[in-house]
């Protein structure tokens, strides 16, 4: 087999992970080659409008196991291969110094049983920073039900590890993917927690949960989330729609992707991470799932119409947050220019404030932005839904659902 | 008359010029290049500032590191007035000293603060988007054609990532070549680059398969060509090795729907 069949195959059967992302690392250019950008850096955007910043590959797709949703699973009949360390080690390398990638992401298949595979992902890469000398980036999979002894070892050459918990309940995780268990992948976050420092994961961990493959609602999924984000300082939670690769019962018949729902889950998981919100905050039981017509804060603020106007030169910063179109920098931005002037409306515009949706939320010395009467529930809802980016950007997939 | 004030473009003699105005204490309606044309009322001035050094030395005393730092990007903008707006801020600054940044309402401390950003994210955009090709001299090469002036903060990049290798990097709009020789960055002219430029012979494979991987990589039940355009601008395709083809055919396109706007 070509290195190019290998590599075809390797990454295809890797794409369906949703992290790309390379940031949050300071590793240092240690006199070979490579840094990591504290900020990240994306190098490319496929065709789907994914970042593409790592050389995201499997080792191998062979697997001992038979996960339900997953192209590689043992009882599917694809073809296989696996990749050599030395391999591995020369693409990256070679990617890498013509500036197509931020570093490698590199997961795998179970070979033969957790512990071996570990081994071999780590031979990997340790190849790859001690013979090659690469101090870029490295995200690297941790396997479940591998011997601590080795996620140490694994932990001390990356990054960044993730362990994907999948499915947000363990009955669904029982019935999807019956070889995994939520307590080998919490085995995993908690040492990786523990281990955390400069020279262990400096960018942390992250995981990942598939939305639509299982009956879950938001509030579930969300819920998981900010349990993980509490409980094991993690990083990030990546959320990726279900899409169909195999045949079976036990799986929903899905057309296409729930695209707009993952967007949604998106937002309401930023909002956790940067805007002081809590998963209860957003939803609850009478409402488990998210507005696909509206953003989770939009829909938050019209279900909480009480509490608004907000006065721009008086609001506390968490408030201002809570207005729809306003994000940390431009709340940012309000702080430090009202201590110094009364803001205008005039002058939120100069400061480049985007008011598209704010102005309906926001008083500027006790002024509206325009004729009081417009500032009705139902107006600005009707407003906010044909603003809201998501609901109306009508890409390829979004068109189907019609046809 | 509006006295305009001319200087060759560069940040050094920029910096010197407008430190010679604020000691000398000089009206001024317009600080740029030498390239200028002039108009009907305007005096333009070639004012020589003997001591250059002294000058920039008392700039990196008075003004502080951040201050320093958004001015050389706000500088680096193709923006045509940024010499003037930049003089008018570090008039500010004299007034409100620390705070300056915060009073976003007056004019030209939005727009340095803007113009620094926008050059901020181009830098760090071609960052990623910069392609490197290998010579048969082993030699990295790499072609950009920014907006903004961004080729110093990418060296400084690459200085760091790429230290034990040679490269070049190319901006083709401005005919400016940084090299890098394992030590220093150098800043070179179109001469002193070799012509002919060979690649290595494995080039082509390497090439073959990152395309190849980009295209594999894409989840084709969610294709959305509008996301990926948003995030990677047409104008940067021309540079970037997997997008050369779409580039070539949406200018293709172009020539097309130009003819037949002619014929009609
Ligand atoms: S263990 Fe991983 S590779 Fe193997 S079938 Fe399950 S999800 Fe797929």
């Amino acid at each position: 087999m070509t290195i190019k069949e290998k590599l075809t195959i390797l990454s295809d059967s890797a794409k369906y992970d949703a992290s790309c992302s390379s940031s949050g690392s300071i590793r240092k250019n240690s006199g070979g080659l490579g840094n990591a950008a504290q900020c990240g850096i994306c190098h490319s955007f496929s065709s789907d409008g994914r970042c593409i910043s790592l050389l995201k590959i499997l080792m191998t797709n062979c697997c001992i196991f038979d996960c339900k949703y997953c192209i590689n699973r043992k009882s599917n009949n694809v073809k296989r291969a696996i990749f050599e360390p030395e391999e591995i080690c020369e693409i990256t390398i070679n990617f890498y110094k013509r500036n197509y990638i931020e570093g490698l992401f590199l997961s795998s298949g179970i070979l033969k049983n957790p512990d071996y595979t570990m081994e071999k992902l780590i031979e990997t890469i340790t190849l790859l920073r001690k013979k090659y000398h690469f101090s870029g980036y490295i995200h690297a999979k941790a396997i479940p039900g591998a011997s601590p002894i080795l996620l140490k070892k694994l932990g001390n050459l990356v990054d960044r590890l993730s362990a994907n918990i999948e499915l947000p309940t363990n009955d669904s995780l029982k019935l999807l993917a019956p070889n995994k268990h939520e307590n080998k992948i919490y085995s995993i976050m908690k040492t990786v927690k523990e281990n955390r420092n400069r020279n262990f994961t400096p960018a942390g961990q992250s995981t990942q949960m598939i939305i639509g493959g299982s009956p879950e609602t938001d509030l579930e999924i969300l819920g998981k989330s900010e349990y993980l984000y509490n409980r094991y300082d993690l990083k990030r939670v990546f959320y990726s729609a279900y899409i169909p690769v195999n045949k079976d019962t036990l799986l929903p018949k899905l057309q296409i992707p729930p695209l707009k729902r993952e967007n949604r889950l998106y937002q309401a998981d930023w909002l956790l991470r940067f805007y002081g919100y809590k998963v209860n905050h957003l939803l609850d039981k009478e409402n488990p799932n998210f507005n696909i017509l509206l953003d989770p804060k939009a829909d938050w603020a019209l279900r909480h119409m009480e509490e608004y106007p907000k006065e721009v030169n008086k609001a506390a910063y968490y408030d201002l947050l809570k207005v729809p179109g306003i994000g940390p920098r431009s709340a940012k931005k309000i702080i430090s220019s009202r201590k110094y002037t009364s803001l205008e409306w005039n002058d939120l515009k100069k400061m480049g404030i985007s008011l598209k949706r704010a102005k309906y939320f926001l008083l500027c010395n006790g002024k509206y932005f325009t004729n009081q009467n417009i500032f009705k529930k139902n107006i600005i809802e009707a407003n906010l839904i044909l603003e809201d980016k998501i609901s109306t950007t009508s890409s390829n997939v979004q068109l189907s659902l019609f046809q | 008359m509006n006295q305009i004030f001319l200087y060759d473009g560069d940040f050094t003699s920029f910096i010197a010029l407008v430190i010679e105005l604020f000691k000398r204490k000089i009206k001024v309606d317009k600080i740029t290049t030498t390239e200028y044309q002039k108009g009907l009322f305007d005096e333009c001035i070639y004012l020589e500032v003997k001591k250059k050094e002294e000058n920039v030395d008392l700039f990196q005393k008075v003004f502080p590191k951040s201050l320093i730092h958004t001015i050389y990007y706000a500088f680096l903008s193709d923006d045509k007035e940024k010499e003037t707006t930049i003089y008018q801020f570090m008039q500010k600054y004299f007034i409100y000293k620390n705070q300056v940044f915060h009073y976003r309402t007056i004019d030209c401390i939005n727009r340095v603060i803007r113009l620094a950003r926008k050059v901020g994210s181009e830098a760090h955009k071609l960052k990623g988007f910069l392609r490197f090709k290998e010579l048969d001299n082993k030699i990295y090469y790499g072609v950009i054609n920014p907006t903004n002036n961004v080729i110093e903060i990418l060296a400084k990049h690459f200085q760091r990532r790429l230290r034990n290798e040679y490269w070049i990097i190319h901006d083709e709009k401005r005919s400016i070549y940084a090299f890098y020789n394992k030590k220093e960055i150098m800043y070179v002219k179109e001469e002193q680059i070799p012509r002919n430029l060979i690649l290595n012979q494995k080039e082509e494979f390497i090439e073959d398969l990152w395309k190849n991987y980009f295209k594999t990589i894409a989840i084709k039940e969610r294709k959305n060509l509008r996301c990926q355009q948003n995030f990677m601008p047409k104008k940067y395709w021309k540079n970037i090795i997997e997008m050369e083809d779409n580039y070539e055919e949406s200018n293709s396109r172009k020539r097309v729907m130009g003819s037949n706007g002619t014929n009609s």
